[in-house]
């Protein structure tokens, strides 16, 4: 099980995030709108040394398009290691619907109200 | 003696991960999976032809594991000339020619040979050679063309939509 905790009207999870050149614990923001698994700002990046895999275009809240440089890394979930795909997004890391795959999320949406990641069986 | 020394130290046997080794007494010391003699080229050229991770394993009966397969695809990928060394990629030109190069390559090679059921897929394009490859995983579809092509520069498509991917937005379905 994954634990985060409600602030400010955002659920936020810690998430250690390992590269090539280095390992940072993150706080990430959980946001059910974003599609992909994981978005880090481009220094974060940078200082873990992730590896660059490819380009593709993404939609952003207001509709407009952008197009987003993605990299590989590897997060521990759930005392696992999982290798994932990481956007770049000049904005707090956020952790979308592909990382919360097979798992559910449960909030108590209140000022230090807990976040709950589960496993689904 | 120094020279000696030094030529010692290179030729020793050196772990590259927990699955992979170069030792000069093995293979010439191409890199190989510890404890066999099979070479990560030969595994990572199955995996580029598409051969299931299952029939690998039972191919070398079972001396290379699953997570041997997997660590060989995420560490290594095959170079055109020697088929064993490290490549590490970067962007070699702008998002903007990616989009450009990507979308003409999909339009005109790649969305014609798309059936129904691909909708949804991933499409990876190398936007240099126009090689492609399709997968139900984005990181799959990445994965086989760059073992394929090892200094691949891809484009994603997701068959079906616009985007890839969605930051809160998405596209509106009617007017």
């Amino acid at each position: 099980m994954i634990t985060g905790v409600v602030r400010l009207n955002e659920a936020r999870v810690r998430l250690s995030v390992n590269g090539r050149l280095s390992k940072h614990q993150i706080e990430a923001v959980i946001d059910t709108g974003f599609t992909a698994s994981l978005s880090l700002p481009p220094d974060v990046i940078r200082k873990l040394g992730l590896k660059w895999r490819r380009v593709e275009r993404s939609i952003l809240a207001d509709g407009s398009e952008c197009l987003v440089d993605v990299f590989e890394g590897s997060v521990e979930w759930n005392g696992k290691t999982r290798r994932i795909s990481i956007d770049e997004a000049d904005t707090d890391p956020l952790i979308g619907m592909a990382l919360l795959k097979g798992y559910e999320l449960k909030m108590q949406i209140r000022s230090r109200g807990k976040v709950t990641i589960k496993r689904l069986r | 003696m120094l020279k000696y020394q030094r030529h010692m130290v290179k030729k020793r046997r050196k772990l590259l991960s927990r699955y992979i080794v170069v030792d000069p007494n093995i293979c010439h010391g191409k890199p190989t999976f510890v404890g066999t003699r099979v070479m990560v080229a030969q595994v990572l050229r199955q995996v580029a032809r598409g051969m299931p991770r299952d029939k690998i394993v039972a191919e070398w009966r079972n001396t290379v594991s699953k997570q041997a397969i997997a660590d060989a695809v995420k560490r290594m990928t095959l170079s055109p000339e020697n088929g064993d060394k490290m490549a590490p990629t970067e962007r070699r030109y702008s998002k903007e020619e990616f989009a450009r190069r990507g979308d003409a390559i999909y339009e005109s090679d790649v969305a014609p040979h798309l059936k129904s059921r691909d909708n949804g897929k991933f499409v990876a394009i190398d936007i240099d050679s126009g090689n492609y490859e399709v997968d139900a995983d984005e990181l799959g579809a990445c994965d086989r063309l760059s073992a394929r092509v090892p200094s691949a520069q891809i484009w994603l498509v997701r068959v079906g939509s616009r985007a890839v991917h969605r930051f809160g937005g998405r596209e509106r379905r009617s007017a």
